[in-house]
Order: structure tokens, then sequence, then C-alpha cells
């Protein structure tokens, strides 16, 4: 099972194959933040894609979306860095979409077949009624702020 | 994607798209994020599953959001702004 800022399989194998020079990284783009309902403990590290049956995102018919997550470059450091530079907020919800754990990355705005690349656990558990937003902050480069993500 | 290409909606309900939703009015942290009318937005895809389109908007303290929208809320509430 997956913990706190850890990457997917998906992104594990990605970024060995880059940092080994065995294969060309993607191409820059952006990635996006979901939102997921599965507890603590039953997301599964080895999903591959949004489609995974551990990741139980929001549904779409709620008003909610993927956001952008726009991250900083990796800082000059061990171990380097990433975290959002903008306050990311999801809705509003026009309808209550159950209660989300997880912020999760993915590669792509919309659609099952994103890559799943980590998962970030969220402060407290939320559940936006109907007119809501979730807000997350800006991250600061501060444990525990924003979605900030080591390796 | 280019946002030249796109074409621009604004959300014209009276209220806001999130108090609309819920029927009444939202507490001032919640009405902080709503989207406001006037708010302009850009359809940048459409959802793989439901095919309700996904608008990009920049929410009041300027932050880029994005939002589905309800096709039946959208041909009633958002209107395309002339160039």
């Amino acid at each position: 099972m997956i913990s706190q800022g850890q990457l997917f399989q998906y992104a594990q194998n990605q970024a060995l194959a880059a940092v080994f020079l065995k294969a060309q990284s993607p191409a820059p783009a952006n990635t996006y933040l979901g939102l997921s309902m599965t507890a603590i403990g039953a997301l599964d590290e080895h999903e591959v894609s949004m489609a995974g049956v551990t990741i139980n995102e929001y549904p779409s018919g709620s008003g909610y979306a993927r956001q952008l997550y726009n991250p900083t470059s990796p800082t000059n450091a061990s171990p380097s860095q990433v975290w959002n530079t903008n306050v990311i907020t999801w809705g509003p919800f026009t309808s209550g979409p159950g209660t989300c754990f997880w912020a999760l990355c993915c590669d792509a705005v919309t659609g099952p077949s994103a890559h799943t690349i980590a998962a970030f656990l969220l402060g407290t558990s939320r559940t936006p009624a109907a007119g809501d937003s979730i807000t997350g902050a800006a991250g600061t480069g501060v444990a525990g702020v924003g979605f900030i993500f080591q390796i | 994607m280019s946002s030249e290409l796109l074409e621009i909606f604004r959300y014209s309900h009276d209220v806001g798209f999130g108090e609309a939703a819920r029927g009444e009015a939202l507490d001032d942290d919640m009405a902080e994020l709503d989207m406001p009318p006037g708010t302009d937005v850009q359809v940048i895809a459409h959802d793989d599953e439901s095919g309700w389109p996904l608008v990009q908007w920049a929410d009041k303290t300027g932050n880029t959001r994005i939002t589905t929208i309800d096709p039946d809320v959208f041909d009633r509430d958002f209107i395309k702004v002339e160039e």
C-alpha cells in the first residue's frame, strides 16, 4: 500500500528509465491533481492509471475536475523536492461527491487512462456539500505545506 | 493546447455557480471561492466518461480553476462572448 508522497509504479519506472539513460523522458507537459475517496491504507502503489480499482476518484458529475499541479522545478538539493506554486482549489461542487482522503497526481486532465504519478495524503479528510470548494495551500518547500514531494 | 483558439463563455446566472447549485447563500469562505456572475470561462476539454464540458476560469484570487459543468446548465447559464 502506498504512503504519503510516494511515487506510483508507473512513475517509479519512468524515473529510473530516465536517470539511468534507458529511455528519454516524456516531453514537458501539465500534470494534474485529482481527489480520491480511497481509505488510508487501501491505495495500491502498483496502480498505473486512474482506472485502477483502488483509485476511487471523485465523479465528474458533481462539478469536480482535476486541477493543474504546476510544480516547481526540482530543487538542487538532496533530497530533491518539488511542490505546488499556487493554491489549488476544486469545485464549486454541484452535489456532494463523498469524502476524499488523497490527492493523486496524474498526467491528464480527464480520463481513466491518465497515468498515476504520486499520492498525497490530505491533512484532513474532506466531505464537501453542494456549493462548497476544497482548497489546498500553495507549497513553500516546508514539509506539511502544500503538495510537496521529495526523492 | 492554444488558448487563442478556445471560445470564451460568460457565466450569466444572477448568483454564483456554487450558490445556484446549493439553492441558498454560501458562507463567506465558500462564497469567496465561488464562481461569481460575469466570470469568463474557456472549454478546455470534455470529460472522458460523462462528456460534460471542463471549463477553465480564474477565481477572485487569480488562481486557475477547472470545473465540470452539467451540459444543460452550460447551455442555459453560459453565453458565448463575441469577439
